[in-house]
């Protein structure tokens, strides 16, 4: 085999590999991309029953009930609009009421999310109270300090 | 003074990596011998004076010295010794100086191991490392740096967050950064002959060890980091395809490639360019990594956007090296000259194509784990990209790779014969089916794709072996005999089985997880047995204990398995004092290489307990498969012969000697 | 001093090593044996390998074919680049840069980035110093020395007054006051504090100086009841009797009947009355001789109104204490009359010491033994006191 020809071959068969690769992406990006909605998205676009999506927001207070069997259900509210929301299984450690949370499932016909999974964001930004007042006499205090700066903060929420 | 005294370490450093940055390229380039020295001896400073800056800061964790600010957001007087310890790098600006140590650790390295080395292509490495170094102390000095000091100092620190109070953190970390970080120096050799403008056999015999380095401690850095991932978060997940693990697997899938493709280099003098270019871009994407990681971008774009300061500057150091390097690439590399010839079917072809499968399967992830950030960005949308995205496009190109992984270790360099390795590997292919039936049956029953991944697993784990066993011919020549073959075998056929070998059983953990998990949600009373997964669970009590600085509630669950006891078990949920965080940990039981997991929940109004059990079949192979994986890497890295592949000769070997003409 | 030791000592050792490192290397000729040793090595382990049995003969005789065409080629380039020219040393700008620039810069960017001086702190060790630190006497010395080496420290001088006054070194607190008053201009608060401690320093008299800044405190707050007493006191000093009466009257007229200076101006009060009538039976048993009196009662019971505004019920007892025990070591050593004395005793029965002011009954009749008048007063006060 010439040079040419195998320089060939090899350029094809690279291009055989990319091609499929695209098409695994793009099949991929079209089915199993997951959209983040807050509640209010929820109630403005109607978003059909059974389609996956995240759904973001805080634990509305005093709506966590919990049922048999390890069910909880709760209320997922942004401020304005809210979604209810119900679950099987152990809630991650930082779920509070007042928290932010992010919950992955579907809208069930009545309406209600059926979460399959719920994350907490990590607060990492608690303090107390004299060592703030420190940081803030000493002029070291950001009130927008990035809380994922710590390492590996991302790793679950 | 201790810690002035670090600080100021770290500037002098910074002041020599200037120097460096300098001289030593200029004289590669003029080929000035006075210019090039200052190289060595800046490399071991730098080594030095950034090891006294990181042991001040670890004196002042240790002491708990609240007047350093870095300590005060970090650390807690109460928190146990190992962590005041691990919390020295268990946050930004503490990370980043691990990172910078290590650099610097390897240039130290390289100015002792390259006494041998041209002087040219010595200087022009360690200048080139200078400049890594030098992008990133300026960082650490300007935007991350630990030692700034506080007054008045409080009396108490923050604590560090207790998720990362884990002897994981303690590990993780420094073994990721020895994998980053070594890739470095590729990437400087990588340079270095870019701008000296010529690879020669030294080159190509140096870079293979420090890629293999690299290499084996990103291996370990991973599996440390999914194991504690597994443990730690409580819902037995052992990988999430987060972004900040694509960010190491990314380097390692592109690692990986390189690995494969210095071996081409060295034993075959072909492929030079493009392992040069796989060089710029696993650095590339480690620095990419540290981007994603340090710059907060992940968190969320916002974040990213408020405080700008470290994001931007990781992101120019980023650009610069990538965009700098592969400039330099398409300018330098056409002087390159390139080497060897092969046919399409050779070890070197199979090779070839490994390379090919690995980059693009890291096209995929990259471009999955970038793709909701563009988004977010520019449009505002916030979608996520998760394990299903992944396992569809990522898996699908591993599947090609795995089942040309037993036929490219036997083909021979230069010109292969695939039908000859066919008939060789028939053997592998009967042991393959009847294991896969076997364990089938095992399973009670499969289905269709699990049986495939089956097969494919151990149609690696068979088929790497098996070159072993070919050579040896137990069965022909008997097992004495076949001993001495086995001891007189070339270190790197044991190297390339184990590393083989380790992907085997690591994708048949993966796939038997995956198919055969159970997870049960319980809500379990004082005494009551449940049956889990063949094995019959009691919960036995639950009582509160203090910690050093938590306090936890353990409940007690005895293992049962016909009868007899297997484990007792202490999951328990922790609070932390300081932040008030609660924590989970769970217990596991490991049977074989079987786990079972338990994490519990929240007491319930009438006082039962919220109990999470997972069984996990076969998932310890996933984390003994990369430790086979390492020790296949170690092996080869202690393989002191310098590897030339012996081409097989053309068939008419006799007449023409010498098939391909010298390349160019 | 260490420290800066330390950092030169860093600095000149890694200026040295790279001076070192470039006197040392010379022009000489890049070695470029490399490649040909690398391929030679090749060619002796592919030997080994064929002998072994690792590679069968042929593939042995194909990979030294190859080997040896890469090393002619190597040495070929090799030889190339030998003729190449070599640029002579600049030896100079590597010499400059670390002689100079290495240290300059890393002292330049340390003084601008780090805290040059600032010791570590260490927990353990700040919480030793804490726990030695409710030791006041340490503390005073240390803000002495402050105050040695920045006299013009107003803010050091204030914190000081107060402990001084606390501890009974009046003079000490009335100069640091006056110190204050040096550098922040006159006050008049600071004055009255200044003229209060002079009064306490001598012992209740009121000097001239005293009153003058007390008059000034008086004028710029005509609302505080101290300074008008403390006038009124020096008034009753001078025997302006008349005057003195006049003053306490209005005092009187104004203040609530628990603020605790009010027995002390009845008291006064009642004596001057006496003074220009007939003698009256006193509310306080320890009436006393018309020029000490006033000095025996005035001091005490103003720091008591100066203090109590301000103190807890332990400072309180603690002053209170430091007072007695202050008249006792006084009263002791140079003796008084028998108006001191009774107070002393009947201060002790109120802290509870009953047994010290045995003590000091006993030593009030020695001390007094000449002084029959002193002596009735004493055994009465015994007498209502139950003491013998």
């Amino acid at each position: 085999m010439t040079r040419k020809q195998r320089r060939l071959t090899l350029i094809g068969l690279a291009g055989v590999v990319l091609a499929t690769a695209a098409g695994l992406v793009l099949y991929a990006l079209n089915d199993q991309i997951v959209f983040f909605q807050s509640p209010s998205d929820i109630a403005e676009n109607q978003i059909p029953a059974g389609e996956r999506i995240r759904l973001g927001g805080l634990v509305k207070d005093g709506s966590v009930v919990q049922g048999d069997n390890a069910q909880v259900s709760f209320i997922v509210t942004d401020e304005v609009e809210t979604v209810a929301v119900s679950y099987t299984g152990l809630l991650p450690d930082l779920f509070r009421e007042g928290q932010g949370i992010v919950a992955e499932g579907y809208i069930d016909p009545n309406g209600v999310f059926q979460a399959d999974q719920v994350l907490a964001k990590h607060d990492e930004n608690y303090i107390p109270k004299e060592v703030k007042q420190a940081l803030e006499d000493s002029g070291h205090w950001m009130e927008e300090e990035q809380g994922a700066a710590s390492y590996g903060s991302s790793k679950s929420y | 003074m201790i810690i002035e005294i670090g600080h100021f370490a770290l500037i002098l450093a910074l002041i020599a990596s200037v120097v460096q940055s300098v001289f030593p390229v200029w004289g590669a380039l003029k080929n000035d011998q006075r210019m090039m020295a200052v190289a060595p001896p800046l490399a071991n400073a730098q080594f030095v004076l950034v090891l006294i800056s990181f042991a001040a800061l670890t004196h002042a964790y240790l002491t708990s010295d609240f007047s350093v600010l870095n300590v005060i957001e970090n650390s807690h007087s109460d928190k146990p010794l190992i962590y005041k310890f691990s919390g020295v790098w268990g946050n930004h600006e503490g990370s980043i100086l691990l990172w910078v140590l290590i650099l610097v650790l390897f240039g130290a390295l390289v100015a002792a191991f390259s006494r041998n080395l041209p002087t040219q292509l010595r200087a022009a490495t360690l200048g080139a490392q200078g400049w890594v170094s030098f992008a990133f102390l300026i960082f650490v000095v300007f935007t991350s740096n630990p030692f700034l000091r506080v007054a008045p100092a409080p009396m108490e620190g923050r604590d560090l967050n207790p998720m990362l109070q884990d002897i994981g953190l303690a590990i993780h970390p420094p073994l990721l950064y020895v994998g980053y970080v070594g890739f470095s120096i590729v990437f400087s050799f990588a340079i270095a002959a870019l701008l000296i403008g010529r690879i020669d056999a030294a080159w190509a015999r140096w870079v293979r060890p420090w890629v293999l380095v690299s290499w084996i401690f990103l291996t370990l850095g991973i599996a440390m980091g999914s194991y504690w991932a597994y443990y730690e978060l409580g819902w037995g997940g052992w990988w999430f395809w987060d972004p900040v693990e694509n960010a190491s697997f990314m380097p390692w899938l592109t690692g990986t490639a390189l690995l494969h493709s210095a071996i081409v280099m060295e034993k075959r003098d072909a492929l030079k360019v493009w392992t040069i270019f796989l060089a710029l871009l696993t650095f590339s994407l480690s620095l990419l990594g540290t981007f994603l990681v340090r710059s907060g971008v992940l968190t969320s774009v916002h974040a990213f956007a408020v405080d700008p300061a470290r994001g931007l500057f990781i992101l120019g150091i980023l650009m610069v090296f990538v965009g700098g390097s592969l400039t330099l690439f398409a300018w330098r590399a056409p002087l390159l000259k390139t080497g060897g010839l092969f046919a399409p079917v050779s070890r070197e072809g199979a090779l070839v194509l490994n390379n090919l499968f690995l980059t693009t399967a890291t096209a995929a992830v990259f471009f999955g784990t970038l793709y909701p950030l563009a988004l977010e960005a520019f449009t505002g949308e916030k979608i996520s990209v998760g394990p299903p995205f992944f396992n569809l496009t990522f898996g699908p190109l591993m599947i090609p790779v795995l089942l040309m992984m037993p036929f490219g270790q036997l083909l021979a360099w230069k010109r292969g014969d695939a039908w000859g390795v066919t008939q060789r590997l028939t053997g592998a292919f009967f042991v393959t089916l009847v294991a896969t039936c076997l364990l089938a049956w095992f399973m009670g029953g499969t289905g269709i794709l699990a049986a495939l991944g089956f097969g494919v697993s151990f149609w690696v784990i068979f088929g790497s072996v098996w070159e072993i066993v070919d050579r040896v011919k137990p069965r022909k020549v008997g097992l004495k005999k076949a001993w001495s073959r086995f001891v007189g075998l070339p270190k790197t056929v044991y190297a390339t089985s184990l590393g083989h070998l380790g992907i085997g059983l690591t994708a048949l953990g993966i796939v038997t997880v995956s198919a055969f998990e159970t997870e049960t949600v319980l809500t379990m009373q004082t005494g009551q047995t449940q049956q889990v997964s063949g094995y019959s669970m009691t919960y036995d009590r639950t009582w509160d204990q203090r910690g050093p600085n938590f306090v936890e509630r353990v409940a007690q669950f005895t293992l049962r398995q016909d009868g007899n006891v297997a484990a007792t078990m202490m999951p328990s949920k922790r609070v932390y004092n300081v932040s008030g965080q609660p924590m989970t940990e769970a217990a596991l039981y490991t049977s074989g290489f079987s786990q079972v997991y338990i994490s519990i929940g929240d007491n319930m109004d009438d006082g039962s307990l919220v109990t999470r059990v997972y069984y996990k079949p076969l998932i310890t192979l996933i984390w003994i498969g990369t430790l086979v994986m390492s020790l296949g890497g170690f092996i080869a890295l202690i393989d002191r012969k310098l590897h030339v592949g012996a081409p097989q000769p053309a068939r008419k070997a006799v007449k023409r000697p010498v098939a391909a003409t010298p390349a160019e | 001093m260490m420290f800066w030791i330390v950092l030169a000592l860093m600095t000149a050792a890694v200026s040295l090593s790279v001076l070192v490192a470039v006197s040392r290397s010379r022009n000489k000729p890049e070695r470029e044996d490399n490649d040909v040793l690398v391929f030679r090595q090749q060619l002796t382990e592919v030997e080994d390998d064929a002998r072994t049995g690792a590679i069968s003969p042929e593939m042995a005789e194909a990979a030294r074919t190859e080997i040896s065409r890469r090393l002619l080629a190597a040495s070929r380039q090799a030889e190339q680049r030998a003729k190449k020219s070599i640029s002579p040393a600049s030896a100079i700008w590597v010499r400059l840069a670390i002689i100079v620039f290495l240290p300059l810069s890393a002292l330049a960017l340390y003084f601008y980035v780090g805290a040059p001086g600032v010791p570590d702190q260490p927990l353990a060790e700040r919480l030793a110093q804490i726990q030695r630190e409710p030791n006041l006497e340490q503390l005073i010395t240390r803000t002495e020395e402050h105050l040695v080496a920045n006299p013009d420290d107003a803010q050091g001088w204030l914190v000081l007054a107060p402990v001084y006054s606390r501890i009974g070194a009046y003079d000490k607190a009335q100069a640091a006051y006056g110190e204050a008053i040096r550098i922040i201009g006159p006050n008049p608060e600071l004055e009255l504090a200044r003229a209060e401690n002079m009064i306490f320093a001598a012992q209740g008299q009121i000097s001239a100086e005293a009153e003058a800044m007390m008059q000034r405190a008086s004028a710029a707050a005509p609302d505080q009841i101290k300074p008008k007493f403390y006038l009124a006191l020096a008034l009753g000093q001078r025997q302006e009797n008349e005057a003195a009466i006049a003053a306490w009257t209005a005092l009187l007229e104004e203040a609530d009947e628990n603020e605790p200076w009010v027995p002390v101006a009845q008291a006064q009060l009642n004596e001057l009355r006496g003074q220009t009538n007939e003698p009256q039976s006193s509310a306080l048993a320890t009436a006393p001789a018309p020029q000490e009196g006033a000095e025996a009662l005035s001091g005490p019971s103003a720091e008591e109104i100066a203090a109590a505004q301000e103190m807890t019920a332990e400072d309180r007892q603690a002053m209170i204490r430091g007072m007695v025990e202050g008249l006792e070591l006084r009263l002791t050593e140079d003796g008084g009359s028998a108006a001191e004395w009774g107070r002393l005793v009947r201060s002790l029965i109120v802290i509870g010491e009953e047994g010290k002011a045995q003590e000091m009954l006993l030593a009030a009749r020695e001390d007094l033994k000449a002084d029959q008048g002193g002596l009735e007063q004493l055994d009465a006060l015994a007498q209502t006191l139950g003491l013998n």
